[in-house]
């Protein structure tokens, strides 16, 4: 009888992790895939908003989608996405640490590749680069926030 | 007096004297609704006037950008992707957000 039970809970987990791991690698392939439709529009628009030449785009692209990767590498921290509503005294301290921790190490990895964009386009396009990045970030930020994600 | 005395009728005593009082009383209030109209005219036009300065200032206010990216029809384009993209995929395009860097938004 507990043999006969422990098979069907064993059947029963398989089943369920079975089932459960293609709509996680869907969920994922559609992340990724509306990730790379929002990168194609930004670096439309980058290219428009900077003035970039054809030659400038080409070299361009793949640096500022490495650069991207690795700004979304060092500001992973989860803890910092918790609502406002959500604070309490128990997680206020590690909310606000992975917070700065994510605004230092942007902030790092932006620096790191001033003379990368340098070496391709002029440093006001590269300040405009930045100031653009960081309006896109702020309405994504609204988004975030009033629309329950 | 002797004019008076001319005419084919008789006006009771004081007469004159009262309708010379009603008339001056109707045109001071003639005179006090004209006054009063255009006040009221001059008020409408001046609240019409705060309005339009209000519209024109809340209309530059919005369309003044740093970077003018509101007229890149691009930046329409990705706001509206954004609108309908997974979370996961929002927060990492808010990772360049300073935090309690002074004017942003908390979430």
């Amino acid at each position: 009888m507990k043999k006969m039970f422990l098979m069907i809970m064993a059947i029963a987990v398989s089943a369920f992790t079975l089932t459960a791991q293609p709509k996680q690698d869907a969920d994922k392939a559609a992340h990724k895939e509306k990730a790379e439709q929002l990168m194609v529009v930004r670096l439309q628009m980058l290219g428009e908003e900077l003035g970039l030449t054809a030659e400038q785009a080409a070299a361009f692209d793949p640096v500022y989608r490495e650069y991207r990767r690795a700004i979304g590498r060092v500001a992973d921290n989860k803890a910092a996405r918790i609502k406002k509503e959500n604070l309490t005294n128990e997680n206020a301290l590690k909310v606000v640490a992975a917070r700065l921790s994510n605004t230092i190490n942007t902030a790092s990895v932006k620096q790191k590749y001033l003379l990368t964009f340098a070496e391709i386009i002029e440093p006001l396009q590269i300040e405009k680069l930045y100031r653009v990045d960081d309006r896109i970030a702020r309405e994504a930020r609204k988004i975030a926030q009033y629309s329950n994600k | 007096m002797s004019e008076m005395k001319k005419m084919p009728y008789r006006l009771p005593e004081g007469a004159m004297e009262e309708m010379k009082i009603r008339s001056r009383a109707a045109v001071r209030r003639a005179d006090a609704e004209r006054t009063a109209h255009r006040q009221e005219h001059r008020w409408m036009v001046s609240l019409a006037a705060a309005a339009v300065c209000l519209l024109v200032a809340i209309v530059g206010f919005m369309r003044f950008d740093g970077d003018a990216l509101s007229d890149s029809p691009y930046y329409d384009e990705l706001m509206s992707m954004m609108d309908d993209a997974p979370a996961e995929v929002i927060y990492e395009m808010t990772a360049d957000v300073v935090w309690y860097g002074g004017d942003t938004n908390q979430l």
